[in-house]
């Protein structure tokens, strides 16, 4: 009776024993990305000010 | 002995559980090497802001950069932008790559770069111009 | 190939009568034309018989077929007048599209020789003058603006082939094709050559490039896919600060050569055969190199470079003086031979301040655009004073040398074979393993195993002002990983040498060590007596560091229940130094060791 289940198990199971799957972690690669597009796009430092400007003194 | 068994497979399971939670873990982003081409790409960024509004450089769909339209850019400033194009295009792969390999998953660099891909879009100012599937939009 | 030529709708042919006898102004208008190929609309033809010369007033617009754009042509041309029936003088010309905008004026001096019409005797004389003229691909990446010049052409039946000669006068205007930029024109070409069988023959074309030089070339051209056949440049003498940016610059962009100022001449000799280089011979005569971020410099350059594809060359290179991250670098002389893509040279020697880096057995190959090479390396001892003082490092003293049996570059991978040994502070540093990836790129990387051994405790504590220890000291950094030369991953444990010597450690230096440790270690040191002591005697004394993602795990020479030993102490009076913290963030380390040697550190003594 119990031997279907036992299979089941083992089919999810032995696989992992050869193969880790480490999936690829899509939820936390978005937020790396998010982050460092925001730093390099220096959004988000005060407000969304575009950076065409920086570094280019202000005239007088 | 077949609860034996079951019990066998159960534990099994336990010991594969943690890969799974190190998988849900945050990405290390913060190296040296990350920070290195992120400020290289920063001190870029200035540069290249303004070609993003004139439409001379758009976002590509592959997480690049490229030159869309340097009609607008006089002539002689049109090497120093194939130049910022093509040396964001070098930092870019090579963040990638680097997000990869700082996690110990070199082979994750092509979603690695996709993520990427729909993030810089997302992100575009309006005006920008990005690549969809059929070309050339703006934001 | 049968023509076919349908006009949609002919709105009219009026010829209207300005005299009951004659005839004087043709008007044909077409809203359509098609052809197999071509399509032509809003056609308009005026032929003004009544001017004191026949002229004739054309404006259409044009498209092949297949596109999408179509071209507006306008042409306003005198009639050739019956002493000389093939001269036409036109003017008022215009091409136009969203690409191109060609306002010309064309004319042709004859098209014929003087006995017929007919086309296998075409002598033709021609000259276009363009005004203002400018193009541009869809992405800007080919694009001229503001061109002024004047092309005069000629071209003759010379049996089976025709002979053809050129000028090309360009006097004002811009250009960029990517990734050249050319302004301030004044740049001028003549040549000649035949057409035979879709052969285009150049038999010699002189150009003349305002201050950067003149330019020989001749060669043969496949019209068809354009595959050049034969190639032959000779540069006799090119202006490199004028070339430079018009040229080189655009070329080496990747590379480290790309933000330099040259002076200096060159000449270059250049054949090609089938679209492959065949051979080249450049010479360099009193360049001055120097980069703008002054990262180096090399003076009066010479060099003599022949390469050919058949034959061995043996090439020389020399420079008076230079620089390299400020090291200043001494008179040079490099010969070495080629062999196709191949280049060997038994040794090179290069002075460097005090002393010299030689290198031998150097061996480089091009293979699929890679460069692959290897050498062996020995520095003869230069002074470590002067060479912290040119890098800004804290003034060291002693020399250093080095002995690298085996270089090697290949992938972008620079790795080293056997170690690498450097005798400083009276001791030797040995480096094993040591590889680096892209050093001169964005993100450099560097993997190293280091050794030390018995450095001088006394000179190292002075150089880096951290309070007076006398010793010797041993070290090793094992699985070092440095990225952007910063570490990222390394085992070190750093501990006085084996064997007996003078051990002794000054009051500052064990307040600066216990500051190292942090509250915890300084906590242990009660106040005592001790502090009236200059210094101490050591037994040993060591700290370890296993540095893991930003965080270091510390131990000492000895465990305790609660802590770790840093000094043991030996004799009367005794001090020992332990440490409690075993994990410290790798950034508060540095910040601990930078308060101490800037001498800001107050710690407890016993």
């Amino acid at each position: 009776m119990k031997n279907w289940m036992l299979g089941v198990a083992f089919a999810c199971v032995l696989p992992a024993c050869v193969t880790i799957n480490i999936y690829f972690p899509a939820a936390a690669a978005e937020k790396a990305a998010d982050k460092i597009i925001d730093d390099v796009w220096q959004l988000k430092n005060g407000t969304e000010k575009p950076s065409v400007n920086v570094g280019e003194p202000a005239a007088k | 002995m077949k609860k034996l068994l079951a019990g066998f497979v159960l534990l099994f399971g336990t010991l594969f559980l943690p890969q799974l939670v190190i998988a849900a873990a945050d990405l290390e982003v913060n190296t040296p090497a990350i920070s290195a081409i992120k400020g290289s790409m920063q001190a870029r960024h200035g540069q290249l802001a303004a070609h993003y509004a004139s439409g001379a450089v758009g976002l590509t769909k592959d997480g690049m950069v490229a030159v869309r339209d340097a009609n607008s850019v006089p002539l002689k400033d049109r090497g120093a932008l194939n130049s910022a194009v093509a040396a964001e295009n070098a930092d870019r792969a090579k963040l990638y790559k680097e997000i990869a390999t700082a996690n110990g998953h070199p082979e994750w660099q092509p979603e690695i770069q996709s993520t990427f891909a729909s993030r810089w879009i997302d992100k575009a100012q309006s005006g920008w111009w990005v690549q969809g599937a059929g070309g050339w939009v703006q934001k | 190939m049968k023509a076919f030529v349908r006009i949609v709708l002919l709105l009219f042919v009026s010829l209207l009568p300005t005299t009951t006898y004659a005839v004087s102004e043709i008007t044909i208008r077409a809203t359509a034309i098609e052809h197999a190929q071509i399509e032509a609309k809003n056609v308009n033809l005026l032929v003004d018989l009544m001017k004191p010369a026949p002229a004739l007033k054309l404006s259409a617009e044009l498209k092949q077929k297949a596109e999408k754009d179509w071209t507006l042509l306008n042409v306003a041309c005198m009639l050739p007048q019956a002493t000389k029936p093939d001269a036409i003088d036109c003017d008022e010309g215009l091409v136009k599209n969203t690409a191109v905008n060609l306002p010309f004026s064309l004319k042709v001096d004859h098209l014929f020789n003087q006995d017929g019409f007919d086309l296998g005797k075409l002598n033709a004389k021609a000259s276009l003058q363009f005004k203002n003229a400018g193009f541009s691909d869809a992405a800007g990446l080919h694009a001229a603006e503001k061109l002024n010049g004047q092309i005069e052409f000629a071209v003759q039946r010379d049996g089976a082939a025709w002979a053809w000669q050129t000028s090309l006068d360009w006097q004002t205007g811009e250009l960029f094709w990517q990734p050249f930029y050319v302004e301030s024109a004044g740049h001028q070409l003549n040549a000649s050559g035949a057409l035979k069988e879709g052969v285009l023959d150049v038999h010699h074309a002189h150009f003349a490039m305002r201050q950067v030089g003149e330019l020989d070339v001749s060669g043969q051209l496949r019209l068809s896919d354009f595959h050049p056949i034969a190639l032959s440049a000779n540069l006799p003498n090119v202006n490199l600060s004028a070339a430079y940016h018009l040229l080189f610059k655009p070329l080496l962009d990747k590379t480290a050569l790309n933000n330099t100022a040259m002076t200096g001449n060159a000449s270059l000799l250049l054949k090609m055969q089938n679209g492959e280089l065949k051979s080249f011979d450049l010479s360099l005569k009193g360049v001055d190199i120097t980069d703008i971020d002054q990262k180096f410099a090399l003076y009066q350059l010479h060099a003599e470079i022949p390469w050919s594809y058949d034959n061995p060359e043996s090439i020389s290179v020399s420079y008076e003086s230079g620089s390299l991250l400020n090291l200043p670098l001494g008179k040079t002389n490099i010969r070495a031979e080629v062999n196709r893509f191949s280049l060997t040279s038994p040794s090179v020697t290069l002075p460097i301040l005090d002393g010299a880096l030689n290198l031998s057995d150097i061996s480089a190959a091009r293979i699929g655009g890679e460069w692959y090479w290897h050498l062996r390396a020995k520095l003869q001892p230069i002074s470590m004073a002067d060479f912290s003082r040119r890098l800004n490092l804290p003034t060291m003293s002693g020399k250093a040398s080095a002995d690298i049996p085996l270089v090697t570059y290949s992938n972008g991978l620079l790795s080293t074979d056997g170690s690498v040994m450097l005798n400083i502070f009276e001791g030797t540093a040995t480096v094993t393993q040591l590889t680096m990836r892209t050093p001169m790129g964005v993100a450099p990387k560097l993997n190293a195993d280091i050794a030390l051994r018995n450095l001088d405790l006394g000179d190292l504590t002075r150089t880096f002002s951290f309070g007076a220890i006398e010793g010797k000291l041993d070290g090793d950094i094992e699985d070092l990983e440095l990225q952007n030369w910063k570490p990222v991953r390394f085992d070190a444990s750093l501990h006085s040498s084996p064997g007996r010597y003078k051990k002794k450690i000054s009051q500052r230096a064990v307040e600066n060590i216990s500051a190292l440790g942090g509250g915890g270690a300084a906590a242990a040191v009660q106040r005592s007596f001790l502090r009236f002591f200059e210094q101490f005697n050591y037994g040993k004394m060591g700290l370890s560091c296993k540095l893991r993602h930003d965080i270091c795990e510390m131990d000492g020479v000895e465990s305790t229940s609660q802590g770790y030993v840093i000094v043991k102490g030996s004799g009367i009076p005794s001090i020992t130094v332990m440490g409690y913290n075993r994990t410290v963030g790798w950034g508060e380390l540095l910040a601990r060791i930078k308060r101490v040697t800037d001498g800001n550190s107050k710690a407890v003594v016993q």
